[in-house]
C-alpha cells in the first residue's frame, strides 16, 4: 500500500510538473498520505509479488515514518523558501525506493531499488538554468550510483560460486561491497562530489541525495554482510579505512567556515561508521547489524535536519558562510534550539541510541582501546564545530542583507552561478532592503558604474573598511554602515516558518534517540530476509 | 530456449560495442535500445512473461527518454578514451573471457550470460570513467545497470520477478535522469565536454 501511494504520488507529481500551483498542494497531500500509510503499516507483514516477496518489518515502518516526515518537512521548507519542480517527484519516488530496498529480502534487488532512488535524487539536483558546474555535478551523480551498483550486485553472488578458496571469495565480495559503500556514502576521498553538490545543487534536494538514499543502500550492504563468515585481511583494511575516514572528516568538519560544508563533512564522518559494520567478524555480526540498523535511519534523519537548518539560515537572510552568520541565533532562537536538538539527535549522549549505536559499531570490529579513544576524540570535533556555529550566532551583530547573501552563496562561490543567485539553491529571497540609508550605494550593480561622486566615495570608504575586516562581496561591504549602526530587523513570517519546520525536523531524530518508536527493539527484530524465511 | 539466450547475448555484446563505436547520438540510442531490450533474454531460465513484458516496456521507455534528451546534440560525438575501435575490442575480449570462464551447454548456457555481462560491464566502466559527454556517461549508466543484472544472473541465476522489476525501475529512473541532463544542457546551450572521473570536481572544502 505504501509503495502504491508513493508511486502514484510520484506519477502525479510528474504529470503536474508544468502546473506548480497544483503541484505544491498535490505533493503535500501525497507526502502526508505516505506518512499516514507508514504509521498504519502493520508491524510484521509479507506480500507475494509474482515470484518474489515483500516484507514489512518494524524497522521498515520506522524508516518510512522518519523518511516521510522528513520529506514532508523539506517540501514545506522548499515551498516557503523557494521552489524546485523536480523535487516532489524525486521525493515520492525516493520513498517508494526506500520501501522496496528495505522490504525485499534479496540484497541485489534491494541495492537496485536504492540505486533507482539515487538516480531520482540526482534528477532533483539539475535545475534550470543549468550551468556547466551543475551539468558536471549531474554527470557525477549518475556515475557514482551506477559504479556502486556494478560493484555490489555481482559481489553479492560471488561467495556462493567461488570454488576452492571460499575465504578468498568472501574477501573479494566484502571488498567490492565496501567499495560500493564508499562510493554511495560520500566517504573520503569521494566526498568531493558531495562538496560540489552542497555548493551547486538546491539545498532542499540534498537530504534525499546525500542522506536518505545512501543510507538505504548502506543498510542493504550491511544486511548482506551480516550473513557471511569472517575473513582476515580485508577486515583489518576496512577498520583502518574507517578510522582514517572518521579522523579525516572530523578535521575537515572542524576547519570548515561554511555551515553547508559542515553538514557535508559530518555526513562523511557518520557514513564512515558503516565501514566498521562491514568489518565486523562473524561472532559480532549480530550486534554490529543491530547497531547499524539503529544508526542508519538516525543518521539520515539527523542530516535532513541539518540541511533544514541550513535552509533556515539562508531564508533568514544570512548566507551559510560563518563570516556572515553573526547573531543568527539571537534573531531566530528557534533555529538555535533546532541546532541543539539536532546535536543530541545525531551524536547523542551516553545511554541514548545514537551514542550507543556508534560505540557498538566500533566496538564490534575493534577491540583495541586506543582505537576507541581515537574514534571518540574524532567524534567530538564535529560537535565542537557545531557549537562554534552556535557561538557565532549568539554574538551581537547583523547578517548582511538578502541581496548580498544570495550572491555570496555557500562555500567558495561557484563563479558560474554567482550572477544567478536563485540557481544556487532554488531559494527565492524576495525582499527589499530594509535599511535604506545604507543604500546610498546601489546593491545590484558593481560599484563605480553610473554613480554620483558622493556614492562612489561612500563605496570606496566602505570597501576600504571591508578589506580591513575581510568581509565578502561589494554588496555586503556596502551594507556595513547599517550593520555598525546596529539597525536590525525582526524575522519575517517566512523566516519564522522555516525556523519552525527546521526545529520539527530536528526533533525527529531527537525523539527517536530518546526512545520514541522503540527503534532499538525494531533493530533487534527480524529483517526482511528473516521474515520471509520464517514463512511456511 | 538456448537459441533465445544466444540471440540475446550476441545482441548485448554487439550493442555494447556499437555504443562505443558510434559517433552519432541517434546510433548510440539505437544501440542502447538493443542492449536494454535483449538483456532480459540473455540469461536462462527466462523471466516470467509479465516480468519480461515489464522489462521490455521499461527498455523502450528508457530509450525514448534518452532520445528525447539528446535529440538536439551535435551529431559527431567524441570517443571516450582510447578510441572507439580499441574500446570495442576490449568489449570483445571481455565477452571471450566470459565464454571461457562460464559453462557452455544446452542445459546451462551460463557462459553466454557471463559473456554478455562482462562485455556490457567493460563498456560501462569505460564510459563511466572516461566518457566526456553526457550521452556517453548516460550510456555507461544504463549499461552498468544491465551488466550488474547479467553478472548476477550468471553467478546466481536470474532474479525473481521483484528483481526484474527492480532492474526495470532502475533503468527508467536512470534514463529519466540522463534524458533530463541532456535536455537541460541543450536548453542552456552548453557544450558539455566533461573530463574524466574525479578531475573536474569544483567546490570548496
Amino acid at each position: 500500500m505504501f509503495v502504491a501511494i508513493a508511486g502514484a504520488g510520484a506519477f502525479v507529481a510528474v504529470l503536474l510538473r508544468p502546473r506548480p500551483e497544483l503541484l505544491r498542494p498535490a505533493a503535500s497531500l501525497a507526502l502526508g498520505c505516505c506518512l499516514l500509510a507508514a504509521v498504519l503499516l502493520p508491524p510484521e507483514t509479507s506480500r507475494q509479488v509474482g515470484s518474489g516477496w515483500l516484507a514489512g518489518t518494524p524497522l521498515l515502518r520506522i524508516w518510512l515514518i522518519l523518511a516521510s516526515a522528513s520529506f514532508l518537512g523539506l517540501h514545506l521548507l522548499a515551498t516557503a523558501a523557494g521552489w524546485q519542480r523536480n523535487l516532489p517527484a524525486a521525493m515520492l519516488g525516493g520513498l517508494a525506493a526506500i520501501a522496496l530496498a528495505i522490504g525485499v529480502p534479496d540484497a541485489a534487488a534491494g541495492a537496485t531499488f536504492a540505486t533507482a532512488g539515487g538516480f531520482l535524487a540526482a534528477l532533483s539536483c539539475l535545475v534550470l538554468p543549468l550551468q556547466v558546474a551543475g551539468a558536471r555535478l549531474g554527470a557525477d551523480l549518475l556515475r557514482i550510483p551506477a559504479l556502486a551498483l556494478l560493484l555490489l550486485v555481482p559481489a553479492t553472488a560471488l561467495p556462493a560460486v567461488v570454488a576452492g578458496d571460499v575465504e578468498l571469495g568472501i574477501s573479494i565480495a566484502i571488498a567490492a561491497v565496501a567499495g560500493a559503500s564508499i562510493l554511495r556514502g560520500s566517504i573520503p576521498p569521494l566526498h568531493r562530489v558531495a562538496v560540489t553538490a552542497a555548493t551547486t545543487a538546491p539545498v532542499a534536494a540534498l537530504p534525499l541525495l546525500l542522506a536518505w538514499m545512501p543510507a538505504a543502500f548502506l543498510l542493504v550492504a550491511v544486511e548482506w554482510r551480516s550473513g557471511l563468515g569472517s575473513t582476515a585481511g580485508v577486515e583489518l583494511l576496512l577498520v583502518g579505512l574507517g578510522l582514517a575516514t572518521i579522523v579525516y572528516a572530523a578535521i575537515g568538519c572542524f576547519l570548515q567556515r561554511d555551515a553547508a560544508l559542515l553538514i557535508v563533512y559530518s555526513t562523511a564522518q557518520d557514513a564512515g561508521f558503516v565501514l566498521f559494520a562491514l568489518a565486523a567478524p562473524a561472532e559480532a555480526s549480530g550486534s554490529s547489524l543491530e547497531a547499524a540498523r539503529i544508526w542508519l535511519p538516525l543518521f539520515a534523519a539527523a542530516k535532513a535536519g541539518g540541511w533544514a537548518l541550513v535552509i533556515g539560515l539562508l531564508a533568514a537572510g544570512s548566507s551559510s558562510r560563518m563570516d556572515d552568520l553573526q547573531g543568527w541565533a539571537r534573531r531566530t532562537p528557534l533555529l538555535a534550539l533546532a541546532l541543539l536538538v539536532l546535536l543530541i539527535g545525531n551524536y547523542g549522549l551516553p545511554g541514548l541510541l545514537p551514542f550507543e549505536a556508534r560505540r557498538d559499531l566500533v566496538a564490534a570490529s575493534m577491540s583495541d582501546g586506543v582505537g576507541l579513544v581515537v574514534v571518540g576524540a574524532a567524534s567530538i570535533l564535529p560537535v565542537l564545530a557545531f557549537l562554534r556555529l552556535l557561538l557565532i550566532g549568539l554574538r551581537a551583530g547583523e547578517p548582511p542583507r538578502p541581496e548580498a547573501d544570495a550572491r555570496s552563496g555557500t562555500g567558495k562561490a561557484n563563479p558560474e552561478v554567482e550572477d544567478d543567485p536563485v540557481t544556487r539553491d532554488g531559494l527565492r529571497v524576495e525582499r527589499t532592503p530594509e535599511t535604506p540609508d545604507a543604500a546610498g550605494v546601489e546593491q545590484d550593480q558593481p560599484p563605480g558604474i553610473g554613480r554620483t561622486m558622493r556614492s562612489r566615495l561612500a563605496t570606496a570608504r566602505a570597501q576600504a573598511i571591508g578589506l580591513a575586516l575581510s568581509l565578502p562581496g561589494p554588496a555586503a561591504v556596502a551594507a556595513l554602515p547599517a550593520r555598525l549602526a546596529g539597525r536590525g530587523r525582526s524575522p519575517s513570517g517566512q523566516e519564522r516558518l522555516t525556523a519552525v519546520v527546521a526545529l520539527l525536523l530536528a526533533l525527529l531524530p531527537f525523539a527517536v534517540a530518546l526512545g520514541v518508536g522503540d527503534l532499538g527493539a525494531a533493530a533487534a527484530g527480524p529483517g526482511a530476509r528473516e521474515l520471509i524465511e520464517r514463512l511456511p | 530456449m538456448p537459441a533465445l539466450v544466444i540471440f540475446g547475448a550476441i545482441g548485448v555484446v554487439l550493442g555494447s560495442a556499437m555504443v562505443l563505436l558510434s559517433r552519432d547520438s541517434r546510433a548510440v540510442v539505437i544501440a542502447l535500445g538493443i542492449v536494454l531490450v535483449l538483456s532480459p533474454v540473455a540469461a536462462a531460465p527466462l523471466p516470467s512473461i509479465p516480468a519480461l513484458g515489464f522489462r521490455v516496456v521499461a527498455a523502450l521507455l528508457a530509450a525514448y527518454l534518452v532520445q528525447l534528451g539528446f535529440r538536439r546534440v551535435r551529431r559527431h560525438l567524441v570517443d571516450a578514451w582510447l578510441g572507439g575501435a580499441t574500446e570495442a575490442a576490449f568489449v570483445g575480449l571481455a565477452a571471450g573471457a566470459g565464454l571461457l570462464l562460464g559453462p557452455l551447454s544446452l542445459e546451462q548456457p551460463t557462459g553466454l550470460t557471463l559473456a554478455a555481462g562482462l562485455a556490457s560491464g567493460t563498456a560501462a566502466v569505460n564510459l563511466l570513467l572516461f566518457g566526456r559527454e553526457p550521452i556517453r556517461t548516460g550510456s555507461g549508466v544504463l549499461l552498468a545497470i544491465v551488466s550488474a543484472g547479467l553478472l548476477r544472473g550468471a553467478l546466481a541465476g536470474p532474479a525473481d520477478d521483484l528483481g526484474q522489476a527492480a532492474v526495470a525501475a532502475c533503468v527508467v529512473a536512470a534514463a529519466t535522469a540522463v534524458g533530463w541532463l541532456g535536455l537541460t544542457g541543450a536548453r542552456a546551450g552548453i557544450e558539455l565536454d566533461m573530463t574524466a572521473f574525479g578531475r573536474d570536481i569544483r567546490g570548496g572544502g
